[in-house]
C-alpha cells in the first residue's frame, strides 16, 4: 500500500518537476542586465534593485529601491538626465532617481507593459519606449506630456538630433516624431485626454521587427532586424539609402552598429562581425568574422578598434583591416553593451564569479564588483 | 541534441500552423496539439489497448484465484501472474512503453509553446536562433506563407486572452479575476480521470488512482492558474481530445463518471 502512494506521489513530483522545472514562466522577466556609466556613477541593473557604484573604486555608493521587492525587476540600462537617472522596470513602473542619494524623484506608472529599453533623456524630456506598444513622453516633474502610439511592442533605445526623434519599433517601422508637441496637434485618448500623436513625420516600414538600438549619425539612421537586414535611412526624409542583406541569408541582429573609420561595424546573433562601406553599405571585408560564439551586445569603441563582447565570455577586438587584438575575457557571458569611457573599459558577466568589470585597454583590472558586495 | 531533433523541429512547424492559419497563435496552438496526438495516436491506443487487457485481468476468476491462494507469498505470486500474462497474451509493460515515448513529445510541446510565446528579449533571442534557415527558406517555397522573421513578435490574443499572461477574466463587481481556463482545465482532469482511470477490484490500487484522481487535476489546475493562458489552452485542448480519443477507442463509460470509489476495508486477520 504505501508503496503504490510512494510511487504515486513521485509520479505526480516528476510530472510537476518536468513541466515547470525545464520550463520558466513566460510572464516571468527574462533578460539581462544593463550598465550605464555617468560622470561620477556607474549603474547596473540587475533584477530586484538598481546598483550605483563609484567608477573608482566600484564602491556601491546607492541602491534603489533601498529594500528589495520581489514585483520590481530592472534589467534595461538607466538613462543619465540632470541629476537623476530614469529608469524603467518590468513591472510597468518608470523612475527618475537622485543620482546623488538613491531617492526617487518621480515615478510614472501609465504604462500598461514592461520597459525593456533604457528611456531617452534630452532638453528636460523623458522619452520612454515601453512594450504596451507606445512611447510615453514625460516632462523633468514626470508628468506625461504625450504618447505615441505603435503596433508593437518598443524594446530599442530612441535617438534624436535637433530637429526629430527617431523610434524604431518591434512593428516593423522606424518612426521620426517632433521632439515637442502642442497640445492642438494632439488627438484624444481613450479616456478623452488629448495626448496622442496622430501621425508621425516620417516612417519606414522595413519589414521584420527591430530589437536593437539605432544609430544616428551625420544625418542618417543604421537601424539592423531581426531578420538581419542592415539599412541606412537618411534622417530627414526616411528614405532608405541602402540596404545589406548579404548574399546568403545572415542572422538576426540585436547589435546596435557602430562607425569607425568610414565602416558600419555590427555583429549578427550566430557571432559574425561585419563592417560595411558607411557610403555604399558594401562589406568591407571578404568574410565576416567568425567569433564562434553568439552576440548580443553591442560594440564598444576602444581607441581605435571595435570590441564584441560574446556568450562565450569574450571581448573579441577587431578594426577596419580585419585584425584582431587579443580578446579580454572573464568567466560568464557578455550580454550588455560593453562601456568605454575615461580609459575604462566596463564588462558586465552574467553567470560570472563578478558582475561588473573595469578595466583597462589589456584587460588589467582596477576593480570589480558582484551584487554580494558589501 | 534535445534542441535539434524535438525543440526546433516542433517550433518551426508551430510557426507555420501559426502563419497559414491566419496568424492567431491561439488557433496555432489547438491545431498544433491535434496534430500531435493524431501523430501519436497509433502509441496511445495500443497503450489503452494494453492497460484495457490488464483492468479487465483483475476481475479473471484465475486471477483472483491466485491472488487468494499465493497471498502470503509474494515470489510465487508474481511468477503466477507472469504466467498468466503469457498465457493471455498480454505484455505488462505495453502499457508502460507507449507512455515513456509521448513523455517527451508532451514536453518538447511543452517546451516548443512557451518559447514561441517568448515576449521578453531573452525569450525572444532564444526563439528566433530557433528559426531554421532551411525553414526560412521552406517557408518561401509555399504560395502565401511569410519569411517567418517576419511573424515575430507573434498575436498573442485569442479570446479575452493574452495568451503570454495567465489568463483572468474581470467582472465588473468582482475584485478579482476569475481564472475560466484553470477552472475548465481542472473539470476536464477529473472528467477524464475518473473516465479513464476507473476503479478496479484491488484496494491498492484503487487507493493509488484514487489519489491521482485527486492530486493531478488540481496540480493541473495550478499550473493553468499561474503560467501563461497558451499553456493552459493547451491543457485544455489536450484533455478534451484525449477524452474524445479514449471515446473513439469506446473506453470511456459515462457511469464511471458518477461511480463512487470502492472504500477499502481491512479484514480481520485469522
Amino acid at each position: 500500500m504505501k508503496k503504490n502512494i510512494a510511487i504515486t506521489v513521485l509520479l505526480i513530483l516528476v510530472i510537476a518537476g518536468a513541466l515547470t522545472g525545464c520550463t520558466s514562466n513566460v510572464g516571468a522577466s527574462s533578460s539581462w542586465p544593463g550598465l550605464a556609466v555617468g560622470d561620477n556613477l556607474a549603474v547596473v541593473s540587475y533584477g530586484y534593485q538598481l546598483y550605483a557604484l563609484n567608477i573608482q573604486n566600484g564602491s556601491k555608493t546607492w541602491v534603489f529601491p533601498a529594500e528589495q521587492n520581489s514585483k520590481v525587476i530592472f534589467y534595461a540600462p538607466v538613462e543619465f538626465a540632470e541629476n537623476a537617472v530614469i529608469a524603467g522596470d518590468y513591472a510597468n513602473h518608470l523612475y527618475a532617481v537622485n543620482t546623488s542619494n538613491g531617492l526617487l524623484k518621480w515615478q510614472f506608472d501609465g504604462a500598461k507593459s514592461r520597459y525593456v529599453a533604457s528611456a531617452f533623456y534630452k532638453n528636460g524630456y523623458t522619452y520612454a519606449p515601453n512594450a504596451d506598444k507606445k512611447l510615453y513622453v514625460l516632462d523633468q516633474n514626470g508628468i506625461l506630456q504625450w504618447v505615441f502610439e505603435t503596433a508593437g511592442a518598443n524594446w530599442s533605445k530612441p535617438v534624436a538630433d535637433d530637429q526629430y526623434l527617431y523610434l524604431a519599433s518591434m512593428d516593423h517601422h522606424v518612426y521620426a516624431l517632433n521632439l515637442t508637441y502642442a497640445v492642438s496637434d494632439l488627438t484624444a485618448d481613450e479616456d478623452g485626454t488629448k495626448n496622442v500623436v496622430a501621425e508621425p513625420v516620417w516612417e519606414t516600414d522595413l519589414g521584420t521587427a527591430i530589437v536593437s538600438d539605432p544609430l544616428l549619425a551625420d544625418g542618417f539612421l543604421y537601424v539592423g532586424t531581426i531578420d538581419g537586414k542592415m539599412f541606412k535611412i537618411n534622417a530627414g526624409t526616411g528614405e532608405i539609402a541602402w540596404k545589406y542583406e548579404g548574399e546568403t541569408k545572415i542572422k538576426s541582429i540585436w547589435t546596435k552598429p557602430v562607425i569607425l573609420d568610414g565602416a558600419v561595424f555590427f555583429a549578427t546573433e550566430d557571432g559574425n562581425i561585419y563592417a560595411l562601406d558607411v557610403e555604399t553599405g558594401t562589406p568591407v571585408w571578404n568574410a565576416p568574422i567568425s567569433t564562434g560564439s553568439q552576440i548580443v551586445a553591442s560594440g564598444v569603441i576602444i581607441n581605435g578598434t571595435i570590441g564584441f563582447g560574446t556568450l562565450a565570455g569574450n571581448l573579441v577586438i577587431v578594426d577596419k583591416n580585419q585584425t584582431t587584438s587579443p580578446s579580454i575575457s572573464r568567466e560568464g557571458a557578455i550580454y550588455s553593451t560593453p562601456i568605454y569611457k575615461d580609459g575604462k573599459l566596463y564588462l558586465m558577466m552574467v553567470n560570472g564569479e563578478k558582475l561588473v568589470y573595469a578595466l583597462d585597454e589589456n584587460g588589467r583590472e582596477f576593480w570589480s564588483f558582484s551584487t554580494e558586495n558589501k | 541534441m534535445w534542441d535539434s531533433l524535438i525543440i526546433k523541429p516542433f517550433i518551426n512547424t508551430l510557426l507555420l500552423i501559426y502563419n497559414l492559419t491566419g496568424e492567431n497563435f491561439g488557433i496555432a496552438i489547438i491545431v498544433f496539439t491535434i496534430l500531435v496526438k493524431l501523430i501519436t495516436h497509433p502509441l496511445i491506443a495500443r497503450q489503452i489497448k494494453s492497460s484495457a487487457a490488464l483492468q479487465d485481468l483483475q476481475k479473471d476468476e484465475e486471477y483472483l484465484e491466485m491472488q487468494k491462494k499465493y497471498k502470503n507469498d509474494k515470489e510465487r505470486l508474481a511468477q503466477a501472474q507472469m504466467d498468466l500474462y503469457k498465457k493471455k497474451g498480454i505484455k505488462p509493460f505495453a502499457s508502460c512503453l507507449p507512455t515513456l515515448l509521448q513523455f517527451p513529445i508532451i514536453i518538447g510541446l511543452y517546451q516548443s509553446i512557451i518559447q514561441t510565446m517568448g515576449t521578453a528579449p531573452l525569450q525572444v533571442f532564444n526563439l528566433v536562433s530557433k528559426i531554421g534557415m532551411g525553414m526560412a527558406n521552406f517557408f518561401s517555397f509555399i504560395p502565401g506563407v511569410k519569411n517567418p522573421f517576419t511573424l515575430i513578435p507573434l498575436n498573442n490574443n485569442f479570446l479575452w486572452m493574452d495568451l503570454s499572461q495567465p489568463d483572468r477574466v474581470y467582472i465588473p463587481g468582482i475584485s478579482f479575476g476569475i481564472p475560466v481556463l484553470a477552472i475548465f482545465v481542472v473539470i476536464t482532469s477529473i472528467i477524464q480521470n475518473k473516465l479513464i482511470n476507473p476503479s478496479g477490484g484491488d484496494p491498492q490500487a484503487n487507493q493509488a488512482t484514487g489519489m491521482m484522481n485527486i492530486y493531478m487535476p488540481l496540480l493541473m489546475g495550478w499550473f493553468a492558474y499561474s503560467l501563461s493562458s497558451g499553456l493552459a489552452l493547451y491543457f485544455a485542448i489536450s484533455n478534451v481530445l484525449s477524452l474524445l480519443q479514449y471515446a473513439a477507442l469506446g473506453r470511456v463509460k459515462i457511469k464511471d463518471l458518477f461511480k463512487k470509489k470502492a472504500v477499502p476495508t481491512k479484514k480481520p486477520s485469522a
